[in-house]
């Protein structure tokens, strides 16, 4: 789609070449890590402009509210929740379900972190769960770090089944417009599928050679998960807001919502029942420290990766990328899918795969004509969705969750090298991404 | 104008009951503490040289699991509240059993600000409000004293 602001270009340039080098340079830097990437992706997101790419009422449309509105509301929701204690319960609670036995143990927190991962942020879950985790092994006087490396796993797998559970869904879902019921209807069972076969592979590899002495069991046993509820009358508040919210997702089409308000509206009430009943002044500072808590790095971050998308799609560059694809493909869909999904997973791996779907979403949508409209597209979102987040699995950097992960750890004083991670994760991601191939080609192909 | 000596933290500075060595044993340094009933203890070489301030919250800290003692400030979501926790004296004992010959250099914490006998009384004073006990005055690397709330509140409750 060109458009009138061609001819302002700076210095006459072609835009078509000018947005490309742009974006190139801009993603380059975000995958040099040389700069925080919210600032590389703001100073993109002005040059996109300031070169005369797009203007700036244009480049305020290309940022997608449904998106923002969504990430910032689950992220006050849940940095007002997790101060309950709720999570911390909930895994101590599983650990004593299986007798503190370690293998069961890593089982449970497993599926523990991969349930809480579809409802909250990967990175907020593993902050809440591996704490926990590292004083359980630490009475158990067993090694943590099998359980991190399961629990990485188990949040990127668990974020996949839901529209607000990981990063790409928020945006893919957000851009595309597609509810949370499509989300879990058409992700979540090939994700339990992947979460049992990671659970069994968790057990074989480490899990049926791990012991602990019945005493140091015992020690596990008496930890009181109440004493881990720490605010009775949040937890009451915050469980109330997160069902609306959560009936909200999944009434999302009757009710005529797009997610960005219901995430927006969550934040809101939840805080609105926090603070009622305290002075002006405790309302500021507990406001203050909400919004604190809000990641302003990835708002940023989105924000100027939209725009710097929108210089490119204006100029016509994701055009000609998805016509390139296509003639490669032969303009089949199957292949089109199948090449979506690996190379998102591959990438995923090894670079952010945000700035990889956020420009995915625009490409594939204009191959919307050459496949019979927007809604024949559908199994291509799921393919997206797949691989780049299962993809994440793959590395130590292939998600923020495991950075997150690998960093508690190495401050708790467990080595977590990039090359041992990556030896065993890479080939099981591997196989996650060929059984969520099967799964794709089976039910849409 | 000549700067007034009784607004500088040689005024109110004092001697510490005893200086650790960086090799001496952390637990006979807790039982120094103990003895002195001191919040912190200075750690210098034996020719004087400032080695750090081994504080008794790092020997609490010490006692507790790991996960708990850190202060992650990138992430304060993982602050666990540890109440659930029933580790009785014995467990306590056993985490400090476990560091007891450490030498006290690796226990050091590196966060204590260092004050010079010339550094203003009201700079002391400041670090003093924010909740440190104990700050150790350092001149040409040289741990020449230490001043502690109990030296300033003796001045000011005119206790001699």
């Amino acid at each position: 789609m060109m458009h009138a602001t061609t001819s302002t270009v700076l210095f006459g340039l072609d835009p078509l070449w000018l947005s490309t080098v742009l974006m190139i340079v801009t993603y380059g830097v975000i995958i040099s890590e040389r700069l925080n990437r919210s600032i590389i992706a703001l100073l993109g997101a002005m040059l996109m402009i300031m070169c005369g790419l797009l203007t700036q009422e244009q480049a305020v449309a290309g940022i997608d509210f449904n998106t923002i509105g969504l990430l910032v509301g689950m992220m006050i929701i849940v940095s007002i929740t997790r101060k309950c204690g709720i999570f911390e319960y909930l895994a101590i609670w599983s650990a004593k379900l299986v007798r503190a036995s370690p293998a069961g143990i890593l089982a449970m927190l497993a599926v523990v972190t991969a349930v809480v991962s579809a409802l909250l942020d990967n990175v907020t879950t593993v902050l809440l769960v591996v704490p926990v985790t590292l004083i359980i092994t630490e009475a158990l006087k067993v090694n943590p770090y099998p359980f991190l490396f399961s629990q990485i796993l188990a949040s990127n797998i668990g974020g996949t089944a839901t529209l607000i559970g990981d990063p790409p869904n928020i945006l893919i879902g957000g851009q595309v417009g597609l509810s949370f019921n499509d989300f879990v209807l058409n992700l979540a069972p090939v994700v339990v599928v992947i979460l049992a076969v990671h659970v069994v592979s968790m057990h074989l590899i480490w899990g049926r050679r791990m012991q602990a002495s019945p005493e140091l069991r015992a020690r596990v046993m008496q930890f009181d998960e109440r004493q881990a509820i720490s605010d009775p009358r949040l937890l009451r508040l915050a469980t109330l807001v997160l069902a609306l919210v959560m009936s909200a997702f999944v009434m999302a089409r009757t009710l005529g919502l797009d997610s960005g308000t219901i995430g927006i509206a969550g934040a809101a009430l939840l805080l609105m029942l926090d603070n009622l009943g305290k002075s002006a002044e405790e309302q500021s500072a507990a406001v203050v420290k909400v919004f604190n808590e809000v990641e302003w790095i990835t708002i940023f971050f989105f924000v100027g990766l939209f725009i710097v998308i929108a210089g490119v799609e204006h100029a016509g560059l994701l055009q000609l990328m998805a016509d390139r694809l296509l003639a490669a493909t032969g303009g089949d869909f199957t292949r089109t899918g199948m090449s979506v999904l690996w190379a998102s997973a591959v990438l995923s791996a090894i670079v952010d795969n945000i700035p990889f779907v956020a420009t995915m979403i625009p490409l594939i949508k204009s191959m919307g004509p050459a496949f019979g409209g927007s809604d024949a597209l559908l199994p291509l979102w799921w393919c997206l969705s797949l691989g780049a987040c299962l993809g994440g699995n793959g590395t130590l950097i292939g998600a923020s969750a495991n950075l997150t992960v690998a960093g508690i750890a190495e401050r708790n004083g467990i080595p977590f090298q990039f090359a041992r991670y990556t030896m065993i994760a890479f080939p099981l991601m591997l196989v996650h991404v060929a059984m969520a191939c099967v799964y794709v080609w089976w039910r849409y192909f | 104008m000549k700067p007034d000596p009784d607004n500088l933290c040689r005024s109110v500075m004092s001697q510490p009951p005893i200086v650790l060595k960086p090799t001496d044993p952390l637990l006979s340094a807790l039982q120094a503490m103990v003895h002195h009933r001191v919040p912190a203890l200075p750690v210098a070489e034996s020719d004087g040289r400032y080695v750090g301030m081994l504080p008794r919250s790092r020997l609490i800290a010490l006692a507790m699991p790991r996960v708990l003692r850190l202060e992650d400030a990138q992430h304060p979501l993982s602050r666990l509240q540890g109440g659930f926790i029933q580790d009785t004296l014995a467990n306590l004992q056993e985490r400090i059993d476990a560091v007891a010959d450490d030498p006290v250099s690796r226990h050091i914490d590196p966060e204590v600000p260092v004050i010079g006998p010339d550094s203003t009384l009201m700079n002391a004073m400041l670090y003093l409000h924010r909740q440190r006990n104990i700050l150790p005055v350092v001149e040409h690397r040289q741990l020449i004293g230490i001043v502690s709330v109990w030296d300033v509140l003796a001045r000011l409750g005119r206790i001699k």
